[in-house]
């Protein structure tokens, strides 16, 4: 049916650049989307129900950030965070704001030492892609 | 039929055409409405409304 783009061709161009276009816009509305939903959940906050709701529905080892985040004032920063796995913002969180060493969070989620380091130097830099991306828009 | 013939069709306002392209992008719409880990349902729609949105906001000749 649809033969590889090549970009070669008139319409293969038109195609890349009809992609890239849609690709700037969908990343415009996705971040939108994030910070509306973190309007809203702040406003939620207030309601001491959902609170303890989330605490109990939370898992074990992922520590619930519902409220760490909501206390951000950087909006790329949360946006960013959303948008990485929970592996990556357990590992980056709990050095960052807990303090804890590689040893302790390797443990925590089953790594070796070298793993966990790996996992929070990618997400380290996925985090600033990810911010970079939104404030060059 | 290519591609160009398919977005102006779209231009149009021709369902097919529409749905086709629709189709097209469905994994990089579902690629971006994943936040916090999880699919969101109502951030795909927006996607999609974007991608409507784009269709004929999109600027062929340049």
């Amino acid at each position: 049916m649809w033969q590889r783009n090549s970009g070669q061709k008139e319409s293969d161009i038109l195609q890349n650049r009809f992609t890239s276009y849609l690709v700037t816009a969908i990343q415009r509305r996705k971040w939108d989307y994030i910070n509306q939903q973190n309007r809203l959940q702040q406003l939620e906050v207030s309601t001491e129900y959902s609170i303890l709701e989330d605490l109990i529905h939370s898992k074990k080892f992922v520590y619930d950030w519902t409220n760490t985040l909501a206390e951000l004032e950087n909006d790329s920063l949360i946006c960013a965070l959303k948008q990485i796995s929970g592996r990556e913002k357990h590992v980056f969180l709990g050095r960052v704001l807990e303090e804890k060493s590689f040893e302790e969070l390797a443990e925590e989620l089953g790594l070796s030492y070298k793993g966990a380091a790996a996992l929070y130097y990618r997400s380290i830099k996925k985090i600033k892609d990810k911010m970079k991306e939104i404030v060059d828009e | 039929m290519n591609f160009k013939d398919l977005l102006l069709q779209a231009k149009a306002g021709s369902d097919q055409a529409i749905t086709a392209l629709l189709e097209m992008y469905q994994p990089l719409l579902i690629k971006n409405a994943i936040i916090d880990n999880g699919y969101d349902e109502d951030l795909h729609q927006e996607l999609c409304i974007t991608l409507l949105k784009c269709i004929n906001q999109f600027n062929i000749e340049r």
